[in-house]
């Protein structure tokens, strides 16, 4: 076991800031120590959108958990999300004379990575699918001989100054990043087993103002991105539709939210908190279903349509996991299964040890995520003296990850 | 295309249109009765009345009888405020009626007693069980005098505010259609054959299995927008020349004030009903006449249905807004509102924000919407994929109905 220092995760969401303190365990587990949280304000769809108030969230979840930990935080993984986040997939190839070594690997990485993107855009990370030589996929190319080395990686990128204006935030609370990190890899990373993994999978994380996406399929990511629209706008669809406010709504929501029409709600009227001064109203369920059916409906369809068009479809052996606040909804996995024919279940965060019940929830997904990102990595940095496969290690699954070098 | 009021249920079964028709009041009953006894594949009527003998007597499969304590089952004596009594009795009742209906056609004959008071009630339930509701009612001759006209009037007035849509046919000027001396019975009975042919119209126009472009969203984007209030034209031919003859009728009848209403729409749904004979160039010939005679710019929606037994028939029906006013979100056509006495400072607030919210079909949606439809994503840039604004909700970009 190596002695490591509490690793941190801040997660700035739409809906919710949280932090996630973890430790390393006798048998290289994690254990989750202490959690922050605090009702976010300042984003929007994801992004961020009133710098001062998202500082002072932020402040506000990290001092709950540097009490509950009884430490002081220095260092945080960092999560980001937000529709302007998109992926591209890249390779590079280069010719070899002999036996390859972690130089032509690193090489060929780098040939990967090159590729044009607006100016405007940095890449965020730049996962290794898998590197074949001659032809020959999915090898360990150190050692091998050979003509020619190849790797497939996927390129996630996003606009550089959303990424800084996020980074400054955390910054101007005395804080470093030690890495930034896509949401969507972060959940994808906490709810799904190396067997799904390895089967095929589309993770989809439901959050508050984006809706963030990652497929394994062949044992490796094949595609992530985000889609501007979560449970802010099922609220919104809701605040509109009944003319309520967006509280009420947000409470309807919470309360009796359902993505299916069922035949009972066709009778089922749901009384709403009276205002004073007027008379009390009621809703039906189906009209309340209708609206959440129409919304999610049409967002699965975006993502099935998006993977339809890269074949990906039929290469998800192990279905559709939810995850994220907006997958608490009812039936949203009936829903999913019905919108891409593949079986679907709510994924909560899995691969921390010793973890409290209490924290087994898809909410907690994308926090939990990066702070397995961070063990892994921090693991990783300690045992680099040891290892040849310094960056490259295997962090999702059977791919590596490659962090975009935010000190 | 038939009733293509098609929502997709979740189990992937259509959920067809249920359409009840209901008369109110005693007038509107027995001209329904009448009307039924000819009609070959009769929709789900309902007679509603306070008159429990009326009620009694009459073969219709849903009777719902009202006011029993009010008017002791002796009917509204033309009293509308006993009318709108004894349906405050049964709200229960009527709620219960129309609960599991998608569109009401409310029939009644304004003037009376229980047609003028209970009508607006039960368009009221309608609503709020979230059916459309389209009212189909007269209003007296002048000779019957001033008291009669007042209290359609105001029922006329009640009942734009709860139905969609009112189609209001004025006796008074289907008087203009009959010859001098024309005996009092045979006036009635032709207001009688005037309504069974318009909700005959109606019905086909809504219900019948439509060979060309004409479904339930054309009705219902027509209806919502119409300012509560829509004119009905029938003209019918026979022989050669039918298309001429039923367009002659239509167009220099009273019914439309000799095309002066078409001329003044925005908007219109013309349903064309033949026989097996029925051409396209008369489908052409009838869509012409009514580009001429309408204004430019107007939205004239055709439909066309064939009826087996009406070999060398030929029937128009028409369905026009005069107040069309269409919500921005629903319709880019530049077309400028008249000034027309349904002005908008009439219109109570709370009714125009109900209109402006509902939703037609979105194909004319424009890329964005307007900064005040954005709600909770007012100042943020929107979310737009294939060329749809996400950040509106999505029911509104479908076109899904939902009550309020």
């Amino acid at each position: 076991m190596m002695n490591m220092e509490p690793i941190v995760a801040l997660e700035i969401g739409t809906s919710h800031v949280r932090v996630f303190v973890g430790e390393a365990r006798e048998d290289d587990g994690l254990m989750i120590t202490a959690v922050g949280s605090s009702p976010s304000s300042g984003m929007r769809k994801g992004e961020l959108f009133h710098y001062d108030s998202v500082t002072s969230c932020i402040e506000t979840a990290l001092r709950q958990a540097e009490e509950a930990a009884d430490i002081v935080i220095n260092e945080v993984y960092l999560t980001m999300s937000g529709s302007q986040i998109e992926s591209l997939p890249s390779r590079g190839e280069m010719p070899v004379d002999g036996e390859i070594g972690q130089d032509h690997v690193e090489h060929v990485l780098k040939l990967a990575k090159e590729v044009a993107l607006p100016a405007d855009r940095q890449i965020l990370h730049s996962i290794v699918g898998q590197y074949s030589v001659d032809g020959l996929q999915g090898v360990m190319p150190v050692g091998m001989v050979g003509e020619m080395l190849a790797v497939d990686v996927l390129i996630v990128h996003g606009i550089h100054s959303r990424m800084l204006n996020l980074i400054r935030a955390v910054k101007s609370l005395k804080l470093d990043v030690k890495d930034l990190l896509f949401s969507g890899l972060c959940s994808a990373m906490a709810v799904l087993s190396a067997e799904q993994k390895l089967q095929g999978a589309l993770v989809i994380d439901l959050g508050g103002g984006t809706t963030d996406y990652v497929v394994y399929a062949q044992a490796r990511i094949a595609d992530a991105g985000v889609i501007g629209v979560g449970g802010d706008h099922v609220t919104n669809d809701i605040a509109r539709a009944f003319r309520l406010s967006t509280q009420e709504a947000e409470q309807v929501k919470l309360r009796h939210g359902d993505a299916l029409i069922s035949a009972a709600g066709r009778t089922r009227r749901l009384p709403l908190s009276a205002v004073p001064g007027e008379a009390a109203r009621a809703i039906k369920l189906r009209d309340l279903q209708t609206v959440i059916h129409e919304r999610m409906d049409e967002m699965f369809g975006l993502i099935r349509s998006r993977l339809q068009e890269q074949n990906l479809l039929h290469q998800l052996g192990a279905g559709v996991v939810l995850t994220g606040g907006g997958a608490h909804m009812a039936n949203l996995a009936h829903l999913a299964e019905k919108v891409f024919g593949l079986p679907c279940e709510v994924g909560v965060p899995r691969n921390v040890c010793g973890m409290a019940a209490n924290l087994a929830l898809p909410k907690y997904a994308t926090g939990i995520g990066a702070l397995l990102c961070g063990y892994k990595s921090a693991r990783m940095q300690a045992e680099q003296a040891r290892s040849i496969w310094r960056k490259v290690g295997h962090w999702f699954g059977v791919g590596g990850l490659e962090r975009g070098g935010w000190r | 295309m038939a009733v293509n009021a098609e929502r997709m249920r979740a189990d992937g079964k259509d959920d067809r249109c249920r359409i009840l028709v209901a008369g109110v009041g005693g007038g509107a009953c027995s001209m329904l009765e009448r009307t039924l006894e000819h009609w070959p594949n009769p929709p789900e009527v309902a007679a509603v009345n306070t008159d429990a003998r009326a009620l009694a007597e009459c073969h219709m499969e849903l009777k719902v009888m009202i006011g029993r304590t009010v008017t002791k089952g002796m009917g509204a004596g033309a009293d509308a405020e006993l009318g709108r009594l004894a349906a405050n009795e049964d709200l229960d009742a009527l709620r219960t009626l129309v609960a599991n209906y998608d569109l009401l056609l409310l029939v009644a004959g304004l003037g009376g007693g229980t047609g003028t008071g209970a009508a607006p009630i039960l368009a009221r339930m309608a609503r709020e069980e979230g059916l459309l509701t389209l009212a189909y009612v007269t209003t007296p001759f002048e000779f019957e005098g001033i008291r009669r006209q007042e209290q359609a009037q105001a029922g006329l007035t009640a009942l734009k505010a709860h139905a969609d849509t009112v189609i209001c046919l004025p006796n008074q000027r289907l008087h203009a259609m009959l010859p001098e001396g024309t005996p009092l019975m045979e006036a009635f009975s032709f207001v009688d054959r005037m309504m069974a042919a318009g909700i005959r119209g109606l019905w086909t126009l809504i219900a019948r299995d439509n060979m060309l472009n004409l479904d339930f969203s054309d009705v219902q984007s027509l209806v919502e927008n119409s300012g509560n209030e829509c004119c009905f034209g029938y003209g019918e031919g026979e022989g050669v020349g039918k298309a001429e003859e039923a367009l002659q009728t239509l167009l220099e009848g009273p019914m439309l004030e000799k095309g002066r209403v078409i001329a003044n729409s925005g908007a219109m749904i013309l349903n064309v009903a033949g026989g097996p004979d029925l051409s396209l160039s008369e489908l052409e010939r009838i869509h012409r006449r009514f580009k001429e005679v309408a204004r430019p710019g107007a939205r004239i929606s055709m439909g066309a249905a064939v009826l087996p037994d009406w070999e060398g028939r030929l029937a128009l029906t028409v369905l026009a807004a005069e107040h069309w006013m269409p919500s921005p979100r629903n319709e880019a056509a530049p077309e400028k509102r008249r000034d027309t006495l349904f002005d908008d400072a009439k219109i109570p607030s709370e009714e125009r924000a109900r209109r402006s919210r509902r939703g037609g079909r979105q194909s004319e949606l424009p890329l964005a919407a307007l900064p005040s439809e954005r709600g909770r994503f007012q100042n943020v840039a929107p979310t737009i994929y294939n060329g749809e604004d996400l950040d509106i909700p999505t029911y509104m970009r479908h076109g899904v109905r939902i009550p309020t």
